[in-house]
């Protein structure tokens, strides 16, 4: 680690303005995560233009902020009034909400706020201690790796669409269909476009801020009435939320390094390592049939998971440009407005490395925020799910579209809110893979022209993709996980049918 | 006031276009009397921290205060710095609205894009306020000092690969061109992503060497392990006073290798106003606090009026047509690509 540099990243973070982002990031994002509907991609994604006017490393840490906030604040509403404020928090609901039923709401509260606290600091320490190997890591991936690790983002659509594979699969080629509009990599073509405001192609941070906050506005504005259904009263000691929460400290090691492992995963976010820790704290307890009675055990799993997931999901977003979630390829989309590059200089001292300790640093802060705010405030935090939609819509629409607008003014970008809000709103009515859709139009343009220069720098041969003597092992092994991951499935099954035949 | 602060305080009503308009159309006192009697926009058809954009950041200030009036920089990116001539193209021709140009990268883009839209000879000139260009970056590793040692090493087989930083950019025909030129045989020119993508390449070795201007090879010549060992350009660049020169081994490569810092405004726009533009680009430029930052930064600042501008416009696309065959430029791309 260079201390120097860490030491700047620190100086930076401590001075009052910094703090302040820091904060009211934090602070932001309760409000995002706690309000149903609204989420951290959709936070993200509005607050995203907002930043333009800041300098880059503040933006990015009110950025992360909110990330990180919103991932605390969606316990409030699955524990509150079982409804999930965010997809990452689902899991947090099946216990959750049956502690407020029996009066002990407050207690379910000060868990998820410590849990997310504790293992989101956890995992901060951790990624901040392996950074320099994760360098070197980035360092051996040249073009050809770069490439199959679009590849390997764009296979995790067959893991993480759930339901129907088929609809995955098309969620995601559409996204990469997105992803060819404009001048072409490789040639002096025009794809798809005469005019010049196209050329760049179609901005996919507006594409996010269309999916996630148009879309999500026009879900919640055919839902009648408030959001919030009657109020649960906010009983149980915050103490022993605190106790419980420091009783389990496997759950919380266990479930936030699961979250961060999951998180690294292109593809794979919170959404996904938060059932899959609390599946976890099921399977290892001596009383798995307590469980979704408001077992306090299941909330610890389940918030503890998705605040590592933040420190993982970086790891990819700021070596690659590769999101592991909806909400990092806001984050990317945010590093690149800023002009900071995603890859090596996110991590050379005559780089960013500075921006990079002080984002990690701004997160360990985060979590104390978390804590402070989760504990002193927890029997008013029931207010924020009773904000009416009346409210929320059309703040979220205005600032979407003037946000968007600021980004480049160009207004093929307004356009292109409403074009993906409508498609967005229809995706997820008829269950077709937001996510994978997101890979897809985040990862098209990387693959694209990772694979022509990849093919330049071959001179043509397809062989620098698994040749390991010329080319080095990482590629070919990167093509092995791929197909694994793609023929997996049907290998497995095969494997079943063999077993049970 | 800087972009970031320009949206900040007006995020909503942040078209330039509208301001500009505005301007044009409400204010008498721009019809009848002095120019400039309200603030002008600057356009910059970069993003914000860009090369080009610096400069501006720097000369507005001061040019200013020259003016009386405030200078607001206006980014308008995309298309390689297409779009903001498209856009400047259509403002009003009363002087408040003005670019900078990169000459003669722009007519070179517009060239190769075969745009029928707008012409850039219809754009006036104002004055020009600065000059980078490429030199050629390679990996220490090689030991390579000079461009002699380049081209034998490519002839010898022992170097491949040269970067370059995009398809159709001016860098790609300057591949070309040192090839056919000037004897530098590289097997395969391989396609970076900007300038950016160029130094990262020759910096992990994946290309031995590559086209980067000469400021972002301050940058990577800083970072270590990266020596620029040619410039392409004809003027001196004090960053690099003992570099070889491109001009030792055959003609020179200004016309497609070395970029002046054009101020120009809407086709129509009077002479009058340009020239009291043109002045005030003067004052900044030659401002001692611009040759502290040209000294600290390593920009070349350098001042050319308005009629030097208008040889340099009226000169660009002639000279690139006179020394590049772009039909063949464009086979040869189709040929890669297939």
């Amino acid at each position: 680690m260079s201390v120097e540099t860490f030491v700047a990243a620190a100086e930076t973070l401590f001075t009052l303005e910094t703090m302040a982002w820091v904060v009211m990031g934090v602070l932001l994002g309760i409000v995002v995560g706690a309000l149903p509907g609204l989420g951290p991609p959709l936070g993200m994604a509005i607050i995203l233009p907002l930043t333009l006017p800041m300098e880059p490393t503040n933006a990015i840490i009110l950025l992360i902020g909110v990330y990180s906030g919103s991932m605390y604040g969606g316990s409030i509403a699955a524990i509150l009034i079982n409804t999930p404020g965010v997809s990452s928090s689902a899991a947090t609901m099946f216990d959750g909400y049956p502690m407020s039923k029996q009066g002990r709401a407050a207690t379910a509260l000060s868990i998820s706020a410590t849990a997310s606290a504790i293992a989101g600091a956890l995992t901060i320490v951790v990624l901040l201690l392996f950074s320099p190997f994760l360098v070197e890591v980035v360092l051996a991936v040249g073009t050809p790796e770069r490439f199959l690790v679009a590849i390997l983002g764009l296979a995790m659509i067959t893991v993480v669409a759930r339901g129907s594979i088929v609809k995955g699969l098309l969620a995601g080629v559409a996204g990469l269909l997105v992803t060819t509009v404009g001048s072409a990599p490789m040639s002096l073509d025009n794809r798809y476009t005469d005019s010049m405001l196209l050329y760049d192609g179609v901005s996919f941070v507006a594409v996010l801020i269309g999916l996630f906050a148009i879309a999500e506005m026009m879900k919640l504005a055919g839902q009648e009435g408030g959001i919030a259904e009657d109020g649960v009263r906010i009983g149980g000691g915050v103490s022993a939320g605190i106790v419980s929460t420091l009783k389990r400290p496997i759950t919380v090691v266990k479930s936030g390094f699961l979250g961060m492992v999951i998180g690294s995963i292109p593809g794979a976010g919170a959404t996904v390592s938060n059932f899959i820790a609390y599946s976890e704290a099921v399977r290892s307890s001596d009383d798995p049939d307590s469980f979704g009675d408001g077992n306090e055990t299941g909330v610890v799993a389940s918030e503890a998971s998705n605040n590592g997931t933040v420190a993982g999901s970086l790891v990819p977003a700021i070596s690659f440009g590769i999101p592991g979630s909806s909400s990092t390829a806001v984050l990317i989309g945010g590093l690149l407005m800023h002009d900071l590059r995603p890859g090596q200089s996110m991590f050379d001292p005559s780089g960013e490395l500075a921006l990079t300790y002080a984002m990690l640093l701004a997160l360990l802060l985060g979590n104390l925020v978390i804590l402070l705010v989760g504990l002193s405030l927890v029997t008013r935090l029931g207010i924020l799910t009773k904000i009416d939609t009346n409210y929320i819509i059309p703040m979220v629409i205005v600032l979407s579209f003037l946000g968007t607008f600021a980004l480049d003014t160009n207004p093929i970008d307004v356009l292109t809110i409403i074009v993906f809000g409508v498609l967005g709103f229809y995706m997820v009515r008829h269950n077709y893979s937001v996510i994978a859709f997101v890979l897809g139009v985040v990862l098209g343009d990387i693959a694209e022209q990772n694979l022509y220069r990849s093919l330049e720098l071959s001179d043509g041969s397809y062989m620098i993709f698994v040749n390991p003597f010329e080319y080095g092992w990482l590629s070919p092994l990167l093509v092995l996980v791929i197909c694994l991951i793609l023929v997996g499935p049907f290998l497995q099954g095969r494997l079943e049918r063999y077993r049970d035949g | 006031m800087n972009r970031r602060e320009y949206l900040l305080n007006g995020i909503g009503a942040a078209s330039a276009v509208s301001l500009a308009g505005l301007a044009g159309c409400l204010d008498d006192g721009q019809a009848s009397g002095e120019f400039p009697s309200d603030s002008l926009t600057w356009m910059i058809p970069w993003s914000e921290g860009g090369g080009t954009d610096v400069y501006a950041r720097q000369l507005a200030p001061l040019a200013e205060d020259a003016l009386g009036e405030p200078i607001e920089i206006h980014n308008e990116s995309g298309a390689g710095g297409l779009r903001g001539m498209e856009w400047l193209d259509s403002q009003p021709d009363d002087g408040y609205v003005f670019g900078t140009a990169n000459t003669p990268s722009w007519q070179f883009g517009w060239r190769v894009r075969s745009i029928d839209d707008w012409e850039p000879a219809n754009f006036e000139p104002i004055a020009y306020s600065g000059v980078f260009g490429y030199v050629i970056i390679v990996n220490d590793k090689y030991g390579i000092d000079d461009f002699g040692e380049l081209r034998d090493a490519y002839a010898d087989g022992e170097l491949e690969r040269f970067a370059y930083q995009g398809v159709g950019h001016d860098s790609h025909a300057i591949s070309y061109l040192l090839r056919d030129d000037y004897d530098l045989e590289w097997d395969n020119a391989v396609a970076f992503d900007g300038g950016d993508g160029v130094n990262e390449a020759v910096m992990s070795d994946e290309a031995p060497a590559g086209i980067a201007t000469n400021t972002s090879a301050i940058e990577a010549v800083n970072s270590g392990d990266v020596s620029a060992v040619v410039s392409l350009m004809d003027t001196d660049i004090p960053a690099f006073p003992e570099i070889d020169r491109i001009t030792n081994y055959g003609d020179s490569l200004s016309y497609i290798a070395e970029f002046e810092l054009t101020q120009v405004a809407p086709p129509g726009t009077p002479v009058e106003v340009r020239r009291e533009i043109a002045d005030a680009i003067e004052v900044a430029a030659t401002h001692d606090d611009t040759t502290a930052w040209e000294e600290e930064t390593g920009n070349i600042v350098e001042y050319g009026d308005l009629d030097e501008t208008e040889t340099i416009l009226e000169e660009a696309l002639d000279d690139l047509e006179e020394n590049i065959d772009f039909e063949e430029f464009e086979q040869r791309v189709e040929a890669a690509e297939e």
